[in-house]
């Protein structure tokens, strides 16, 4: 392993991104930030801005207004990136489903990584989700390599 | 005498080879404290490192290239002023170089066309306003002093600049945190409210540039603080007192970091404004009166 793929895996920076779901799972994101669960001892740093993300956590359901801010997100955030669908909302459209208002899941508008399924999640699946989401950024970034490699 | 010209030469210049080591565990260092404050258990105190490390090895999403210019400028600039300083070079160039820096970082806020970008920019400069001047106001006190803006003045002075200008040591801990981008001065880069100001738009490994430069940055304002006591006390040689000098600072820069809030852009311009230039002017009087001025 690399010192840069090792300190990719040290310091995963995240943006959170609600697209219109109840807050429940909201809430349980933050609290993963608070002292008792407290993710920022994995390197973990909240930035509201997706140019500076690694991972990109969704919750909620994306409604049809937030859409195309959810592609423009995900398109601003610089390679290798993750998206993670925190919820059962974000993972399947949950009890949103087939509302006339929503698009449903997550994967319906951006590719998404890893699904953390849960109503309400709890923190420590989502703590399980985002560790589990950083051997895909490295994975990623390996693809992206050899891609570049054979188009060269 | 050659070998001693030659150490003249060689400590400053593996103090500035060190500086951005050094900066990046302080930065780790103050993370960790600030989590266990917060009862929490807080990332490795070599987080910054893994963070640049990390950015390095990103895609870079160039917006102009207009901007990337202005951050390298800024880097330059910072390692430039750095230099100056620990070369003991002129204090007003010195001065005047590291207010170039941050002129850079404001130009680079405005190049990108982002309301992110505009509005830190403007509050950048507005902190500008407020410290430049307190920071001017003491390098001309020095001189007063110590009768030369060569740094080396300070160095042979017969007594530590703390017993001759307390005050003004006390108006630069009030700008100390705007320059290291501390609560409750943190406007320009509040990253809850404005994503991060002048940085919105860096990514990539011009982001982790930056951060090389904060780290630089932070050494240069802890080593201004250092010169107010260049003079061995009692048993202790100079360097000593002038590293504890530099430890103060830090831990007063963590705690208030973690007492205060983030203020307004005019809450912040009177404060520092008010407080400072009256310490300074307080710190003039005393010199005056006292006759510890040099012409």
């Amino acid at each position: 392993m690399s010192l840069t793929e090792m300190a990719r895996k040290k310091s995963p920076w995240v943006i959170h991104v609600g697209t219109g779901g109840c807050n429940g799972c909201d809430l349980e994101l933050l609290a993963c930030l608070a002292p008792r669960y407290d993710i920022s001892r994995f390197g973990v740093m909240s930035t509201g801005n997706p140019k500076h993300a690694d991972v990109m956590l969704v919750v909620g359901p994306v409604s049809l207004k937030y859409k195309e801010i959810l592609k423009n997100l995900y398109d601003q955030m610089p390679d290798p990136k993750v998206v993670v669908a925190v919820g059962t909302c974000a993972s399947t459209g949950g009890i949103y489903q087939g509302c006339y208002g929503h698009c449903g899941s997550v994967d319906k508008v951006i590719p998404v990584d890893v699904y953390v399924p849960g109503c309400n999640v709890r923190p420590e699946a989502i703590i399980d989700g985002l560790v589990l989401a950083l051997d895909i950024l490295n994975e990623k970034e390996r693809k992206l390599l050899s891609e570049k490699k054979g188009a060269a | 005498m050659m070998a001693e010209g030659m150490l003249d030469y060689a400590i400053p210049l593996i103090i500035l080879i060190l500086s951005p080591f050094v900066g990046g565990l302080l930065i780790g260092i103050d993370r960790k404290v600030t989590a266990r404050i917060q009862n929490r258990a807080g990332p490795p105190i070599v987080q910054p490192f893994y963070d640049v490390l990390k950015l390095f090895g990103k895609e870079d999403k160039v917006v102009n290239k207009a901007y990337l210019v202005f951050g390298c400028a800024y880097l330059l600039t910072v390692i430039l002023s750095l230099a100056l300083l620990l070369f003991k070079y002129d204090l007003l160039i010195t001065t005047f170089i590291f207010g170039l820096s941050f002129i850079f970082l404001v130009l680079a806020g405005y190049s990108t066309r982002s309301q992110f970008g505009y509005m830190g920019a403007t509050r950048e400069l507005m902190q500008m306003l407020a410290y430049e001047p307190i920071l001017l106001f003491t390098v001309f006190l020095i001189r007063l002093v110590t009768g030369s803006f060569e740094t080396d003045a300070i160095f042979k002075a017969s007594q530590p600049l703390l017993f001759t200008l307390p005050l003004a040591l006390l108006s630069i801990f009030v700008i100390l945190p705007i320059k290291a981008r501390k609560s409750p001065f943190d406007i320009s880069e509040a990253h809850q409210e404005i994503a991060q100001g002048p940085e919105t738009e860096y990514s990539g490994k011009y982001l982790g540039m930056l951060y090389i430069a904060h780290f630089f940055e932070l050494i240069f304002v802890l080593w201004f603080v250092g010169l107010f006591y260049a003079k061995g006390f009692w048993l202790l040689p100079g360097w000593t007192m002038q590293a504890l000098l530099m430890a103060v600072a830090y831990v007063f820069l963590i705690v208030v970091d973690n007492l205060t809030a983030r203020l307004r852009v005019d809450q912040m311009f009177k404060q520092v404004f008010i407080i400072g230039m009256a310490l300074l002017i307080l710190n003039l009087a005393y010199i005056l009166v006292t006759g510890r001025w040099i012409a």
